[in-house]
């Protein structure tokens, strides 16, 4: 028996969901050493991509002059699956996480096909992650921040998401090496992503039951910083450097969003209805090695989040 | 070409330049007939004016006298060569002292008898200008003077023997007898004197007679000065002229031969007659001489004789207009003489042509050097008519050009002839308030628009900045990995390497953005030609300056210095405007270099970290990241502060220059001046209204159009219209 907790990924273009996702499966696995959880891509096409995609990112990290824009982003919607395991008990059933990778384009343009489908899907996923482009967002008194990280926009979408079930909504900056060196900077930030998102988190909590906020930053390269904008006649190339010669490739509090996923689930096991009575089913039942795991491993912050109340 | 074609030729030009002169000469009779006019209305018209305007008049009748002798002048040395190629015929003229056989040289030359042309040899001596054409047969025809001619002639006698002026020629009676112990010149005068006055008696009829066809056979009776027995002939006293016409030893047309009379040593009348001859008759000269065989030489009277025929030929110098024929006689043989005398021409201050040697009673002798005469008349006449012409066109037009300060002085009083009439006053009030009114609703209202663009940012700036810092960014002076090799080992060491890499890549980033000057420049520019167009336009000031943008408004600065002097706020605000700019190092500079701080290396963007083993790829990437975040910087600086800066610097500048020319104290009177003093220049139309009933005025207006055109004629057919002194 498998359960499945979907988790919808929204942001624009290039903000660096798919980065997120390669660095967190690679990361997620040294930050969980001490515990019995692994967590392995589900099938083989994302583990090619995603490692792929790893490689890549660690080669951009250790410039010093990125000379690549970036690395091209997902254009098309994508699911990425991921098993959570106990590693002593892998036979049998097991927990599924999956990242619905909704196209940054798709948020802007009605036209996109299987629209219907896909709103349709976003709006059942019990957990949204809002990647947050940080640069835009900050850089230059946040000059790009509507533009690229449309919070009005989210907002809707948001809106149209909410449900009088107790949801969590994720708030991810992403891209924040910048702002956010060490994790006294990466609170600051997330009072900046608190007030930016100001608007949305007031709809989100004036709801009696409303969907825990969390703001949860990542540095999903660590090596390379935000450097400065560069406005060409039609395009904005956003310009990174790097921190030293040959620094290496190292992301951050990469893990702390599935931490924070499997903490989230768990605490709606309380709950009897829908997934989550199965899932509670199944933690008190055949998955109980995995539920000590995990309840362990949610207890221990991964990185430096925040809730918001 | 034979010498014929070549002679009809000459003449054909010369009847066209005659043609065109002629068109000349009209046109500057007309010009200084309506000079005259115009100076002849200037002061009545000027009369309802203030004193500026009468000073005008005053002015203009000064100007124009002095313009009207100049261009008499002209109009007459135009006149007399309008009718010198008027003439039909090429001259030659032959001049000699008496007794040098130059009337046996026309004998010779033209197959004429000695009645006809009488010679010395009998006693005679010439007393008349004979002008010799070629003809089928022998014909002479005599011209008489007028009264005023023969009294002319008196006039040098009555002077030197002071009798005072000449009475009418009714009037004129012998003087009073001369002591006898006096001066043997003056007795000498008097006695010819007394031969004119002896002769009118008998001969005062002919005086103004007209011309009258004579017996060749007859002709010394009305041109020698005694007959064949001696006794005195007085009828070629009051002869103006004799025309002939002959058969020509060799047959030729379209030429003359002028005798002219020989010179008596001591009368005077003989030298001006002659020389007015030459000057206006003859094209080339030949001065006979027959050389005495004992003892004779170039003497004085030689001299003196080449030096008047010089004075009377101006334009071209004797050496291209005169020959000198030396009479070679057999019986007395001077041929040694005459080799002698050809062979110190040169040395004497006679410049000619060419020495000729010829026997004057030898026809062929004399038809071989008149042929050498005629060949050079004809090749030099066509240059030398040609500058004739030119030279008298030139000085024409520099008169012409000196006429036209009239034109101004004319428009002064026309603009100013009313200046004294109550109307004028209040008319210049309410034209003075209304441009200034205008011309500060303009100024305010861009001052307005600037100060509602003065956060916008400039476009043309924000053109210039992204080629700069994409030109920045494409030419990062980078040196290629192997030169920071060789600048590490050079230097001794990769940290000091890397100083002066980061020294490099700042100065190298930093001498981009000085190219932002010209973008800088171009919005001050913009800014200055659009107050120029106010203030000309609306302020009515077009008149008062030349050029555009800034140099229009420094040019309006001096004149109105004219009337403000030099501590005027108007005069102080519109130079500072004009000299106003914004450049890179006043106003950009210090904006651009802490920007570029981490280039410095005391305080580099990526310090070398003791102990990590950086490799010279390493340092270039340092630099090349350093370069990168700093255009980055100033990318972002020129982007979000500096491209509306120019816009506020273009707003602060002119609210500055409105405060001074229109909100400070004094600045309404001083333009109250300005417009007053300039108030004929810049609305000269308003003032016709306030004369249009004042007949006199009328008058003086169609005096200076009738002017103005005839001078823009006479300018166009020299092809100087428009042109200033």
């Amino acid at each position: 028996m498998t359960l499945t907790i979907d988790v919808a990924m929204i942001g624009p273009s290039g903000a660096g969901k798919t980065s997120l996702l390669a660095s967190m499966y690679s990361e997620f696995a040294k930050v969980t050493a001490a515990t019995k959880v692994v967590l392995a891509p589900k099938d083989a096409t994302t583990s090619v991509e995603l490692s792929r995609y790893r490689a890549e990112l660690a080669a951009i990290g250790r410039q010093l002059v990125v000379r690549e824009v970036g690395i091209a982003g997902t254009r098309a919607f994508r699911q990425h699956t991921f098993s959570l395991r106990d590693v002593d008990h892998d036979k049998g059933s097991h927990i599924d996480i999956r990242f619905s990778d909704y196209p940054g384009g798709w948020l802007t343009d009605p036209h996109t096909a299987h629209q219907a489908e896909l709103e349709k899907m976003l709006k059942s996923s019990d957990i949204m992650m809002i990647a947050i482009d940080t640069p835009a967002m900050i850089a230059e008194d946040g000059r790009f921040h509507h533009e690229l990280n449309a919070p009005q926009l989210v907002r809707d979408i948001v809106q149209d998401w909410l449900t009088d079930q107790r949801r969590l909504l994720m708030l991810v900056p992403l891209k924040c090496e910048a702002w956010a060196g060490d994790e006294g900077a990466a609170r600051e930030l997330c009072g900046v992503v608190q007030k930016e998102y100001n608007d949305l988190i007031a709809i989100v909590t004036a709801r009696d039951t409303h969907p825990a906020v969390v703001i949860s930053p990542v540095q999903t390269v660590g090596s390379l910083i935000f450097d400065s904008f560069q406005v060409d006649d039609d395009t904005t190339i956003t310009r990174f450097r790097g921190r030293k010669p040959r620094d290496q490739f190292d992301p951050k509090w990469t893990a702390e969003p599935v931490r924070l996923v499997i903490a989230h689930a768990l605490r709606r096991q309380q709950s009897s209805r829908g997934l989550f009575k199965v899932l509670t089913d199944y933690l008190t039942g055949e998955g109980h090695h995995l539920r000590i795991a995990l309840d362990k491993l949610s207890k221990q912050a991964l990185g430096p989040s925040m809730e918001v109340d | 070409m034979d010498r014929q074609e070549r002679i009809d030729k000459v003449l054909g030009k010369r009847s066209e330049a005659a043609n065109q002169l002629a068109q000349v000469l009209q046109n500057a009779r007309s010009v200084r007939e309506s000079i005259v006019e115009l100076a002849r209305e200037a002061v009545s018209a000027a009369s309802h004016g203030g004193a500026d305007t009468q000073f005008a008049a005053g002015q203009l009748r000064e100007s124009a006298a002095e313009v009207v002798n100049s261009l008499d002048a002209e109009i007459a040395r135009c006149a007399r060569l309008h009718a010198r190629l008027s003439r039909p015929t090429l001259s030659v003229g032959a001049v000699g002292r008496a007794r040098t056989g130059k009337s046996r040289y026309l004998q010779s030359l033209t197959g004429l008898s000695r009645q006809q042309i009488p010679d010395s040899d009998g006693g005679f001596c010439t007393g008349v200008t004979s002008v010799i054409r070629p003809g089928p047969t022998i014909a002479a025809t005599v011209s008489f003077r007028t009264e005023a001619e023969f009294r002319a002639m008196l006039e040098p006698y009555y002077t030197e023997l002071g009798l005072g002026p000449v009475p009418p020629v009714s009037g004129i009676v012998r003087p009073m007898a001369l002591p006898p112990d006096g001066d043997p010149q003056r007795a000498e005068k008097w006695r010819h004197l007394v031969g004119y006055i002896d002769a009118l008696e008998s001969h005062r009829h002919l005086l103004g007679a007209p011309p009258r066809s004579i017996d060749p056979a007859e002709l010394s009776l009305w041109v020698t000065q005694t007959d064949g027995n001696g006794a005195p002939l007085s009828a070629h006293r009051f002869v103006d002229k004799v025309d002939i016409t002959a058969p020509f030893a060799s047959a030729m047309s379209g030429i003359s031969v002028v005798d002219l009379p020989g010179m008596g040593d001591t009368n005077l009348t003989d030298i001006p007659r002659m020389l007015a001859a030459v000057q206006d008759d003859v094209d080339v000269v030949i001065l006979l001489r027959r050389p005495d065989p004992v003892g004779d030489d170039w003497m004085a009277p030689d001299i003196e004789l080449y030096r008047r025929i010089s004075d009377a030929l101006p334009g071209f110098p004797m050496s291209q207009r005169a020959f000198i024929l030396l009479n070679k006689t057999r019986e007395p043989d001077n041929a040694r003489r005459v080799e002698a005398f050809a062979n110190t021409a040169a040395s004497r201050p006679m410049a000619v042509a060419d020495v000729l040697i010829a026997d004057a009673s030898d026809p062929s002798e004399v038809a071989r050097t008149f042929d050498i005469v005629l060949d050079h008349l004809v090749s030099a006449a066509e240059s030398m008519d040609a500058e004739l012409v030119d030279s008298v066109m030139q000085s024409l037009a520099s008169v012409f050009d000196r006429v036209t300060s009239l034109v101004s002085l004319g428009h002064e009083i026309t603009g100013t002839a009313a200046d004294a009439t109550p109307q004028a006053a209040s008319r210049t009030v309410a034209l003075t308030a209304q441009a200034r009114e205008a011309m500060a609703v303009a100024l305010e209202t861009y001052l307005e628009l600037l100060r509602r663009a003065r956060h916008d940012p400039d476009e043309p700036l924000g053109d210039a900045i992204r080629a700069v810092v994409a030109a920045a960014r494409a030419d990062k002076g980078m040196p290629t990995a192997e030169a920071v090799d060789a600048l590490i080992a050079v230097r001794g060491g990769l940290p000091i390497a890397y100083g002066q890499l980061l020294n490099e890549a700042r100065s190298h980033l930093a001498r981009h953005f000085v190219s932002l000057e010209g973008a800088l420049e171009t919005s001050v520019r913009e800014m200055k030609e659009r107050l120029a167009l106010s203030l000309a336009k609306d302020g009515r000031l077009t008149a008062l300056a030349n050029g555009s943008g800034a140099e229009w408004l420094v040019s309006l600065a001096n004149e109105l210095g004219v009337a403000l002097g030099s501590k005027s706020t108007v005069r102080d605000g519109l130079t500072i405007l004009a000299g106003a700019k914004l450049t890179y190092r006043g106003f950009l500079q210090h904006r651009i270099r802490p920007l570029l701080d981490g280039l410095n290396p005391n305080n580099p963007l990526y310090p070398m970290e003791p102990g990590v083993p950086y490799s010279a790829s390493d340092v270039r990437n340092m630099v090349e990241a350093t370069y990168d975040n700093a255009l980055g910087r100033v990318d972002r600086m020129l982007r979000e502060e500096f491209l509306s800066e120019p816009s506020q610097a273009v707003f602060a500048l002119v609210e500055e220059f409105v405060d001074r020319i229109l909100r400070s104290r004094g600045a309404e009177s001083q333009w109250n001046t300005a417009y007053l003093q300039f108030k004929n220049r810049i609305w000269p139309e308003e003032w016709a209204t306030l004369t249009s009933d004042m007949a006199d005025v009328q008058r003086w207006r169609a005096a200076v159009a009738h002017f103005e055109t005839d001078l823009r004629e006479a300018q166009r057919a020299l092809g100087t219209e428009g042109r200033v002194a």
